[in-house]
């Protein structure tokens, strides 16, 4: 892919191409003129070009291998056929969906921003829900790069990592996806302390048709990129592909290897899907068991602060010493790390220095931003003495976050505390705003490893 | 009369037994890999974390790991990702009762690179006296970052293969970098110290490996018997014989490789 090349592909010019039917947008016909359109996920083609053939992003010079524009097209037909557009969604068949998202919902949520009243017949909702309430900051796409979010931090979640921070589904050590209650817990109650917005406001039907568009957005951006690693593969065959001069994914006008390739496509598709759509492998919440009596006892708060410090929990080695969220400062979180390179040492750096783990600051302006990728900023450990809790402020949240780790982040999850233990460490956590400044507690020294320097 | 005919079901046994021990549709693969450049000795980590037991270990950039005597080059990764699934070697069906492991000790991982056949379980385990965690980014499964706090262990399982090796890393201790490599068959060969690689009871047939070193990406160019051989995206078809080693020799990489 070139990287001055920017590839935006109308969602009504594939459709139709793919009906076979050649008519230019550019004649004005009705619809052409709107320009919503999924935009193609070109830093990630940038990630998989560079990042599979050296750790490092080679900044000005080309990769050895680059998807043609051919390619890129083709993954964008592909997408639309499975997903179809910003106004007319579609939902992937066979791929083990089984009604896990309805279309009717997707409907109404997607689509422009109608003000004459429009409703739907059965639901009785308006439609353009989604890019009327959360649009300007996600994006229509789902990336996290609509209009207002370079000036938040953080930034808006870009969806199409499939990758989420708060929820109840992270029990066993391995994160999962969230369920439709986690979503609808953080519609009800926003993000403290970030720019998402509690969506109260809204009735019951309306933020679950808003919360089948996320999951749809999110399932459409992690199917782009096993399209775009798929398409990768393909390009670098060596040699020709018998029949397939072009080396791309599906043969539409192929009758002969058509139904084939899309049948391939599956295979591709299904791991996507699957992990959101099976109730048993990722969907479910989580019980925790209520708290035990006397969990923010004065001892429970001493035996959380004792544990804040040791091996068995080390929360200290990145909220500091003080709680302050000073430990390590110079974390990146995936959305981030995605662009950056793969040598050891790139996992972390300063954002501020006009260095970007490796990436210039020029590099930046004139190639990253221009494919919609957000300026690399460190991620901070919360700091922990302002009580401000973005995944909520229930004891059971902390607990949660404490035991599941944070996806995306580096907080990591602890499968290894008993409950009693976890739930000292909630009882410190939620002590610390109210623990005197005056006398900031600093670490014991167990085995010697009580201290940073 | 009586000798001739002992002499032959004695020939007859001996065919039978070389045949049960190699010709069944089987064959070996070798490499050893070599620096082509001057050695130059590795960065020293700066250790900015809990300095009173990692400092003290002399931690090295292993990014890319020369052998000063032989210039061999450790943890190069040769695997099978050929169209057809790999028939695999009962020899190997053993191998799944016992999880693959990658310890935390001394402050680095151990493996640095460990291969992952997805009918194995992966122990994460923390054999030093400080914690750690382990955030593993896989892109077709899912992803953890467990603490593993001193002495503990945590076992995981890979459904799915990944087309590239993954890292992993330890945000407490930002240097620590490892790689698994996850796939759907056990044929996946990691070089030694000395740089030798081989891949035991490969099936026989012609597919392809691809040969990839976490410094270099895809190895793309070698010097083999002294002429260059190109790599296209490190892939290369291999044929495996039946009941015989297929070897390559030393195989050299060029310093510009690993710029
Ligand atoms: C004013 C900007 C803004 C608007 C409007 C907004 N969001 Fe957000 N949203 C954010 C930010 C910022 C974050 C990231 C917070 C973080 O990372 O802690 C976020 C995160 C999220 C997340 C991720 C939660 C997680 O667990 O990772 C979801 C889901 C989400 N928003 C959905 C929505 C939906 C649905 C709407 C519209 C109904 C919406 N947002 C409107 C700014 C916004
Ligand atoms: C490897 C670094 C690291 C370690 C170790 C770590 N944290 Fe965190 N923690 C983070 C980061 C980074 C965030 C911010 C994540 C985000 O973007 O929301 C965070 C966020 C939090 C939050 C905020 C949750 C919310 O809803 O806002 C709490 C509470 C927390 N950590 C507690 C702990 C405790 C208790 C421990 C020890 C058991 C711990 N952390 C260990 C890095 C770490």
């Amino acid at each position: 892919m070139k990287l001055q090349n920017k590839t935006t592909i109308s969602g009504h010019q594939l459709s139709l191409a793919l009906a076979g039917v050649l008519v230019a947008c550019s004649l004005g016909l009705t619809g052409c003129s709107d320009p919503a359109a999924f935009q193609v996920n070109e830093a990630y083609i940038r990630a998989v070009e560079f990042k599979s053939d050296v750790t490092k992003p080679l900044m000005a010079e080309t990769p050895e291998t680059e998807l043609s524009d051919v390619q890129i097209k083709n993954v964008s037909e592909v997408l639309e056929g499975l997903y179809g557009t910003p106004d007319n969604p579609n939902l992937p068949g066979g791929v083990g969906l089984n009604g896990f998202l309805s279309l009717r919902k997707l409907k109404v949520a997607a689509g422009p921003v109608t003000y004459s009243g429009d409703k739907d017949s059965l639901t009785g909702l308006e439609s353009g829900l989604y890019r009327r309430h959360c649009a300007h900051c996600h994006g229509v796409t789902g990336d996290g790069h609509g209009p207002t979010a370079q000036f938040l931090n953080p930034y808006p979640r870009d969806y199409r990592m499939g990758q989420f921070k708060f929820k109840l589904t992270d029990a066993d050590g391995t994160f999962k996806k969230p369920s439709k209650a986690d979503f609808d817990h953080i519609l009800m109650e926003g993000i403290p302390g970030t720019a998402m917005p509690s969506f109260r406001v809204l009735s019951g039907p309306e933020r679950e048709a808003i919360i089948d568009y996320v999951i749809y957005l999110a399932m459409r951006g992690q199917t782009e990129r096993a399209l775009i690693q798929a398409a990768y593969d393909t390009a670098n065959v060596n040699g020709e592909i018998d029949g397939n001069s072009e080396k791309i994914l599906v043969r539409f006008n192929d009758d002969q290897y058509v139904s084939d390739d899309i049948e391939a496509i599956k295979e591709i598709v299904q791991p996507v899907i699957l992990p959101w759509a099976n109730g048993g492998n990722g969907t479910v919440q989580r019980t925790i068991e209520d708290a035990p009596a006397g969990w923010d006892s004065d001892e429970s708060v001493e035996q959380g602060r004792k544990l804040f410090f040791q091996s068995k929990a080390n929360c200290f080695s990145c909220h500091g010493q003080t709680g302050l969220g000073d430990g390590q400062t110079n974390l990146f979180d995936n959305w981030t790390l995605e662009h950056l390179g793969n040598e050891p040492g790139d996992a972390v750096g300063s954002a501020d220095d006009g260095e970007i783990a490796g990436i210039p600051e020029y590099f930046y302006h004139n190639e990253l931003a221009q494919m919609g990728v957000v300026k690399p900023r460190n991620i901070r450990p919360r700091n922990l003495r302002l009580g401000n809790y973005r995944g909520g402020r229930r004891p059971i949240d902390i607990y949660q976050r404490i035991t599941g780790g944070i996806e995306g982040t580096p907080m990591p999850g602890n499968t290894k505390l008993t409950q009693q233990e976890a739930w000292s460490l909630v009882a410190y956590v939620m002590s610390l705003p109210y623990e005197a400044t005056s006398r900031p507690k600093t670490a014991p020294s167990f085995q010697g490893v009580g201290t940073n320097k | 009369m009586k000798t001739i005919r002992t002499l032959a079901l004695a020939l007859l046994a001996v065919a039978i037994l070389s045949s049960s021990s190699m010709a069944q549709g089987w064959g070996n693969l070798k490499f050893k890999f070599t620096y082509g450049g001057e050695y130059t000795a590795p960065p020293k980590i700066a250790v900015t974390r809990d300095a009173a037991v990692c400092g003290k270990l002399g931690l090295i950039d292993e990014s890319l790991v020369v052998n000063p005597e032989n210039k061999g080059i450790s943890n190069v990764i040769v695997f099978y990702r050929d169209r057809t699934p790999a028939k695999i070697h009962p020899s190997y069906n053993d191998s799944t009762e016992a999880p693959v492991v990658v310890d935390n000790i001394k402050c680095r991982f151990e493996p640095r690179v460990a291969a992952v056949w997805t009918k194995r379980k992966i122990d994460f385990k923390n054999s030093d006296p400080v914690g750690h965690n382990v955030k593993v980014d896989t892109f077709f499964n899912p992803v953890i970052n467990p603490i593993l706090p001193a002495g503990a262990k945590i076992s995981q399982s890979y459904s799915m293969e990944e087309r590239l090796p993954t890292k992993i890393s330890c945000s407490i201790h930002p240097w620590m970098t490892g790689w698994i490599v996850v796939r759907n068959d056990p044929y996946i060969g990691v070089s030694d110290k000395d740089g030798n690689l081989e891949i035991k009871n490969l099936p026989a047939g012609e597919f392809e490996f691809q040969i990839w070193q976490e410094k270099a990406g895809y190895i793309q160019q070698v010097t083999q018997d002294g002429s260059t051989v190109e790599w296209a995206r490190g892939r290369v078809k291999i044929k495996i014989e039946d009941g015989k080693t297929t070897d390559f020799g030393t195989i050299v990489i060029g310093a510009d490789q690993f710029k």
